[in-house]
């Protein structure tokens, strides 16, 4: 049984004159990781202030677990755990004080709970030395720890792929899958790495200038924009071109794009063979996310 | 809340910043007690300069008595060597000194006429050639008794002089004069009668001060015994009521017996003036970086998405500030107290702090402990209006280096504020806040800066000063949209 944990409705900011939101709406259930992707500028990072009440709303609700964000900011806020922009902890104290500062303002955070934190991001060794010394991925992992401290049920995330490397992300990934799976928290997490939010998510959200151009779960949306694309590979590419006419397309001597429904391409595979075309392989074209990301927002332009 | 206010505790005392500015502070406290305790002799006549004899020695070569042109330069210089002569002899901190430049150099001047000019009678030369040669042998057995004895015998002569000239005077303005001239005799009188009867030399001393502080501020004091005490302008009573309280504290360590020193008890008294800069930099330092830092680091965010809606996170870190000021006060106090007894002794806080009160026109004494407490709450609100400033400056600009500049700057500029008001008599001025936050004025009842101001009224001024403050970082501090940092 999925609960809408977080729910955002039409959402508007502006800077001065400058719309930067122009009705953003998404939900999280419990169990998600929702990948909330957008070019810079597209509003990715205003959107999640407005959550976390960190800006002040334009126009329209934010409500977690059943609370109004402004109106009720303290019971909203009180089981979330967030990253915003960068991990900012505070560089002169060891990671043991940065957490340990955190769980002062809770109330359900024992030393044992920081322990069992400290060890789910593996920062055993390192914890008590002071976060200056830390490279940016142990930050990212301190980070993490500090936003599920207090076991919130809705994890918001900015960027926390940023400056990891492949080892630490993949990291990042079995820890925010582990968590989505076992603690069924809810988790939005935003990002222009594409590649990365593929493997991570199980809905997306694509946002650009400001308005929310999709949301669906993953495989619809590279679905959606990979409808009806085959590629053949075939022994001579322009004779094939000719046989199947407008609606295919040469890529090189060996392979044919062909754009067409599903139903007809048996009988254009029998018009080939017919042709004495030789067939090695037909697959469907699957975009990756970042193909469908780009036909979605045509591109990265900021206006 | 406690928790928030714990919290920012410990970010306050795990930076260095803190540490930093307090061994900076007990640095100065050690180095000014050390000094103190090395140089304590700042009373001193300055009668002798070894250069200004070899001077007057080689000028007065090119002199030549015989030319009327030269005879009137040539008798001051001889005068002048002859007494710096004499002086040298005994010693510039003698009483001898004091005795030979004062009550000699007219002898002395009237043997040097007779021998170079006309002017003086072989009579006149006599008298002061017995007046000098007894004189030498009264010094060189160190009797300074007998010049104040004679002083006496003079003024006693005069007194009776001036009686006598009064009688016979009917004008009105002349009276007054001659009453002047009686007073001032009186004055001189009773100094030559304390001197014997408390053994107080000519020789610089602190007693010997107190002597000549008495007998300035009496003076000052008799000017206004006709003027009406209520119709004198704001600057002109502090003058007044300054003259009383030194001629009362001055009589009062006169007839005690009382020497005070610049030791550890000196320093305690005069507390707040020596280390108010110290206690200044410590409070506006934290007060304007507690905000403004979380800004510039990012960690705003981490606090702001916390269960505390954001008026309790502001107050949290403004009561912080606050208890700091405070612990800072503390501190310093005791380290001046304990560095302080340690490098120079504690035996001088036996001696309690000595208070005029203008209330009861009497001195009181008070423990010094009790009396540095009582200054303390006093110059609080001082602190607090400046701290509190830098607090909100901090909350406002989220710029450390502006928030420590503004409170400093003010601080600097409020004497000049006040000066400023009193020079052009500006009324309004009683509502802003520099002449109200120091109430240490109404202690003992002492004037405040300007007249019409009274402790309760100063104390509402203050607070509103404060609630203005906080009010205003709270609204800017709850409207801010955090931005990308």
């Amino acid at each position: 049984m999925q609960n809408v944990i977080l729910k955002c409705e039409n959402l508007h900011k502006s800077f001065r004159k400058k719309e930067i939101l122009k009705g953003v709406s998404l939900e999280v259930c419990n169990g998600d990781i929702l990948g909330f992707i957008g070019p810079n500028g597209a509003g990715k990072t205003t959107t999640i202030k407005l959550i976390l009440g960190l800006q002040k709303i334009g126009n329209g609700t934010v409500v977690i677990n059943g609370f109004d964000v402004e109106k009720n900011f303290e019971k909203a806020i009180s089981k979330v755990g967030a990253i915003i922009e960068n991990p900012d902890l505070y560089m002169y104290l060891s990671g043991y004080d940065n957490l340990r500062l955190i769980a002062n303002l809770y109330k359900n955070v024992n030393e044992n709970r920081i322990r069992e934190v400290v060890k789910l991001v593996g920062l055993e060794n390192r914890i008590n030395d002071k976060v200056s010394k830390y490279s940016l991925g142990m930050r990212q992992r301190l980070g993490v720890a500090q936003a599920i401290l207090h076991k919130p049920n809705l994890l918001i995330l900015d960027e926390p792929t940023n400056g990891l490397d492949p080892e630490g992300i993949k990291d990042l990934r079995n820890l925010l899958s582990k968590l989505a799976k076992e603690e069924n928290m809810g988790i939005l997490i935003s990002s222009h790495n594409l590649a990365e939010l593929e493997s991570f998510c199980n809905k997306v959200c694509i946002i650009k200038n400001g308005i929310v151009v999709e949301t669906s779960s993953l495989e619809d949306v590279k679905k959606a924009a990979s409808e009806g694309n085959y590629i053949i590979e075939v022994n001579d590419s322009k004779k094939a071109r000719l046989i199947i006419g407008d609606i295919s397309e040469a890529i090189d001597n060996l392979h044919i794009q062909v754009h067409s429904e599903k139903a007809n391409i048996p009988f254009i595979v029998k018009k080939l063979v017919l042709q004495d075309i030789e067939i090695y392989s037909i697959k469907e074209d699957v975009l990756t996310l970042e193909d469908a990301f780009f036909k979605k927002t045509g591109g990265n332009v900021i206006d | 809340m406690i928790n928030l206010i714990k919290n920012e505790f410990v970010k306050v005392f795990k930076k260095k910043t803190i540490y930093i500015l307090l061994i900076i502070t007990l640095g100065y406290i050690l180095l000014s007690n050390f000094i103190m305790k090395y140089n304590n002799s700042d009373y001193s006549y300055y009668y002798y300069y070894g250069d200004s004899l070899e001077y007057y020695k080689s000028e007065i070569k090119n002199l030549d008595p015989n030319n009327p042109a030269d005879l009137s330069t040539y008798i001051q210089f001889e005068n002048n060597i002859r007494l710096l002569e004499l002086t040298e002899k005994y010693g510039n901190n003698s009483w001898q000194a004091y005795v030979i430049n004062n009550i000699l150099s007219s002898s002395i001047n009237t043997m040097i006429m007779y021998e170079y000019s006309d002017e003086i009678t072989e009579d006149a030369y006599t008298k002061a050639k017995q007046t000098y040669d007894n004189a030498l042998e009264k010094l060189d057995n160190d009797d300074w008794k007998y010049f104040v004895e004679q002083d006496l015998k003079s003024i006693n002569e005069s007194i009776e002089e001036q009686n006598i000239l009064k009688s016979n005077t009917k004008d009105k303005q002349t009276l007054a004069s001659i009453d002047d001239t009686i007073f001032d005799l009186n004055l001189k009188k009773q100094i030559d009668e304390w001197r014997l009867e408390k053994n107080i030399s000519y020789a610089p001393s602190f007693l010997n001060n107190a002597l000549d502080s008495y007998y300035n501020n009496a003076l000052s004091l008799h000017d206004y015994e006709n003027t009406n005490i209520e119709e004198l302008s704001s600057d002109e009573l502090q003058y007044y009521n300054n003259s009383l309280e030194n001629a009362n504290l001055n009589k009062y360590y006169i007839e005690n017996n009382i020497t005070l020193k610049n030791d550890n008890r000196s320093v305690l008294i005069n507390f707040f003036s020596s280390y108010e800069l110290f206690i200044l930099i410590i409070g506006i330092v934290i007060a304007a970086s507690i905000v403004s830092e979380e800004f510039n680091r990012g960690t705003i965010k981490l606090l702001l998405v916390k269960p505390y809606n954001r008026i309790k996170i502001l107050m949290a870190k403004f009561i912080v500030c606050v208890l700091i000021l405070i612990l800072a006060i503390i501190f310093i106090v005791i380290s001046q107290l304990i560095l302080g007894g340690l490098i120079q002794g504690f035996d001088s806080l036996s001696i309690p702090a000595i208070i005029y009160n203008f209330d009861t026109n009497t001195v009181q004494t008070m423990n010094v402990i009790a009396y540095v407490a009582l200054i303390g709450i006093c110059k609080f609100p001082i602190y607090l209006l400046l701290t509190t400033l830098a607090f909100t400056c901090s909350t406002i600009f989220t710029n450390t280096a502006l928030a420590v500049a503004v409170p400093f700057l003010g601080y600097m500029v409020s004497s000049l504020i006040n000066q400023f008001a009193l020079a052009y008599n500006i009324k309004q001025i009683i509502y802003f806040v520099t002449p109200n936050w120091d109430l240490s004025y109404y202690l003992f009842g002492g004037t405040p800066l300007f007249k019409n101001l009274t402790a309760p009224f100063s104390i509402i001024v203050c607070l509103i000063y404060l609630i203005i403050m906080v009010i205003t970082s709270i609204i800017v501090f709850k409207k801010r949209d955090i931005k990308n940092i």
